[in-house]
């Protein structure tokens, strides 16, 4: 075999499922080596996996199942009963953290199942008594009562719902409160991308650290990362397309996008090496150059612009992808081996 | 990598191997070296690959709607310069070759962009031509069909399948002229791309070139009960058709069943007790759950089963997008919705009681793939 040979490169190849399904699809292995080679890189763990499956999903049922019922109105339950069933619900979900405890996935879930309880018993609240309060407060208030719990949670999800709400509230508040003028609107780019950015660096810090472990899933980087380009990019491409008419909030906006889309790059390609981040950072980069280019091209004749300016902006999206993917292809192999 | 995984080089896994005897062929590191440098492109290229796909046909198409080459109300001229796009698209894919060099991507990205435009023109001339909503699921049916062994980029026919069926879902949604057999052609519909989505996922023998048909399949099934927790009655004005989900949550829970089976390695095993409970569960959210939930559910345990994360993923996503659709969905109360969903909750927490109770959640009905 040239196994020995080659020993020293093959050390250096990760052994993926992709690699198995390979060696399987070209004949190289037989059915009984594919899946002994499965097992071997990621065994199933049938029992744990469902029952972990059946309670999320279970809880998540429920609790949806709660907020239509409360959604309903159902005029036969008198308000009283509609709010002391909440309030025992957030109750019996405390004790069975206590229960629990917060060291098992079945008390942080109750947990989370109460922080969401504290949002249906306020919505009940205010359907009840018509308190005329705007929808940001419901927010405001469902964010501020729950943030002690989803400290206290070491949940990732406990996480994920709270900077949800939070969000809801920035958005709601900027909308219904701040009331902002045309100088100030895009100004919600900008918190947003601090709200979230921050909470993406501090992820980050803590689980390179080793602090918080169960913040190290990988999900959580992905969403992050994904909602901070978002707000990141939408004031930088306003820029682009409209230079003129542009204030102060889109020019800070697009400062803070810019110098965050440095940083995420200067993050994701040497600090903590991910590929699927770089990527994505990659993709906004590319929907930046494109705007760019189409903007110095056609300058004000953006919409109208005659069919060879059509050609070349094809063009020049082709070569704009493929130097991203030319890129991304000699940053994998020199990155191989990395999952932070 | 998922977090479940461990990590390995390909020299152990080798060693591995040849330790057990599951090896002997003496090539194998060679193939994998091999592998290392024409590796296949990764999902996030694929992306990328599809959105500048995406931008560049629409820029191509502009310039030869505006240049006066096309014009969309010919027909014949329309089919015509698709075709030549889509012989030119397969051509340069050829000269593209293996190689990572600059060349080789901007072929391989002008390629799928020619194939985009192609086909786009190739549908429009065929739709207008047939002058009917059907047109454009021949036209993407036929065209898919001729590309798709020829053609090898998978990202292209995973979108191309995936449009062939879900042209064919709306279709047969929303065709007035169809309104007496609706329901009938609809429930056939998602049985046939059931099966379509079971066989190929499930049988080891189906060659790699169809898992982006298997994907558009899955994708399809995930439309079909989109769909149907929006809307279960069609139409408009007075004629009001309602599509039942009888018919689609039986078929679910049937293929739970058949999926619990597959997993532990046979039919034959569902008689031991934890699959009998299992499927047992699996009826009982099949009576009084909605395909939304079964479907999601499905895929996790398919996903895991086949240790595809993209499956799982799909499913935890189809969850959410079902639950919010379902809100408002018309057809039946907040409170009938309400009873489901706490149903199927109760339903999955006495599951899972009984199998702590049991000691079954540390491995004990583990039930590895033969």
């Amino acid at each position: 075999m040239d196994v020995e040979k080659h020993s020293h490169t093959l050390e250096r190849v990760p052994a993926t499922r992709r690699l198995v399904e390979e060696l399987y699809a070209h004949g190289k292995i037989t059915h009984e080596a594919r899946d002994y080679s499965l097992n071997l890189l990621c065994p199933k763990k049938w029992g744990l996996w469902t029952s972990r499956l059946f309670l999320t999903i279970g809880i998540a049922l429920v609790l949806s199942g709660i907020i239509y019922f409360f959604a309903f109105n159902w005029a036969k339950i008198t308000p009283t009963a509609k709010l002391s069933s909440i309030q025992f619900g957030i109750v019996g979900c405390l004790v069975g953290v206590c229960v629990y405890s917060l060291q098992r996935i079945s008390g942080q879930l109750l947990l989370l199942s109460a922080s969401i309880l504290v949002g249906v018993f306020m919505a009940v609240f205010g359907q009840i008594y018509q308190t005329g309060a705007d929808s940001y407060q419901l927010f405001m208030m469902w964010s501020l009562f729950t943030f002690g719990w989803t400290l206290l949670s070491n949940f990732a999800a406990g996480w994920a719902v709270w900077l949800f709400i939070t969000n809801m509230f920035l958005v709601l508040w900027w909308e219904q409160a701040a009331l902002p003028t045309k100088e100030m609107e895009f100004m919600i780019f900008t918190y947003m991308t601090i709200l979230n950015g921050s909470a993406l660096a501090l992820r980050e810090y803590l689980v390179v650290d080793k602090v918080w472990k169960w913040l190290a899933v990988r999900w959580t980087r992905v969403i992050l990362t994904i909602t901070t380009l978002i707000t990141m990019l939408i004031p930088v491409v306003v820029l682009i397309l409209e230079p003129s008419q542009a204030t102060g909030s889109i020019i800070l906006g697009s400062i803070i996008g810019l110098a965050g889309h440095c940083l995420a790059y200067f993050v994701y390609r040497y600090k903590l090496q991910d590929m699927w981040s770089l990527s994505t950072i990659i993709l906004s980069g590319c929907i930046i150059a494109e705007f760019i280019i189409f903007k110095l091209l056609l300058g004000e004749q953006f919409w109208r612009a005659d069919a060879g300016m059509y050609l070349f902006m094809g063009l020049m999206t082709l070569g704009i992808f493929t130097t991203a993917v030319i890129y991304l292809r000699k940053t994998g192999k020199s990155m191989e081996g990395y999952y932070v | 990598m998922s977090k479940y995984m461990r990590k390995y080089s390909a020299a152990t896994l080798i060693e591995n191997l040849a330790d057990k005897g599951l090896t002997t062929d003496k090539e194998i590191a060679n193939f994998i070296i091999a592998q290392q440098q024409e590796p296949e492109l990764s999902l996030y290229l694929k992306i990328l690959l599809g959105v500048a796909a995406f931008i560049a046909s629409l820029c191509f198409i502009g310039f030869l709607s505006i240049a006066g080459i096309i014009s969309f109300s010919h027909k014949i001229e329309l089919i015509i310069w698709g075709l030549i796009f889509v012989a030119g698209a397969i051509g340069l894919l050829r000269i593209a070759g293996d190689n990572n060099t600059m060349t080789h991507s901007f072929l391989v990205q002008s390629s799928f962009a020619s194939m985009a435009v192609g086909k786009t023109l190739f549908v429009f001339g065929v739709s207008m031509m047939q002058n009917s909503v059907w047109g454009a699921s021949l036209a993407l049916l036929l065209i898919t069909g001729a590309t798709y062994p020829l053609y090898s980029v998978s990202i292209d026919r995973f979108l191309s399948s995936f449009a062939t069926l879900f042209s064919i879902l709306v279709n047969i949604l929303w065709d007035s002229s169809i309104s007496s057999s609706r329901e009938l052609l609809a429930n056939g519909l998602f049985f046939t791309f059931f099966v379509g989505s079971a066989l190929l996922l499930t049988n080891d023998k189906v060659k790699r070139d169809y898992i982006p048909l298997s994907y558009a399949f899955v994708f399809s099934l995930c439309a079909s009960v989109l769909f149907l927790a929006s809307y279960t009655e069609f139409g408009y004005w007075k004629h009001k058709e309602l599509i039942h989900p009888t018919f689609i949550n039986i078929v679910l829970t049937v293929g739970g069943i058949a999926l619990i089976g597959w997993a532990a390695g046979g039919l034959k095993k569902l008689k031991k007790e934890s699959l009998l409970l299992a499927s047992i569960g699996t009826v009982l959210l099949g009576l009084i759950s909605a395909p939304g939930i079964i479907l999601a559910i499905g895929l996790m345990v398919l996903g895991y089963a086949k240790r595809e994360n993209l499956l799982i993923t799909s499913g935890a996503l189809l969850m959410p997008v079902f639950l919010f659709l379902y809100y408002y969905n018309l057809d039946i109360s907040l409170m009938q919705k309400s009873g489901i969903l706490i149903g199927s909750g109760i339903v999955l927490l006495v599951g899972r009681s009984y199998m702590k109770h049991k000691g079954w959640r540390e491995g004990g009905a583990s039930c590895v793939q033969k």
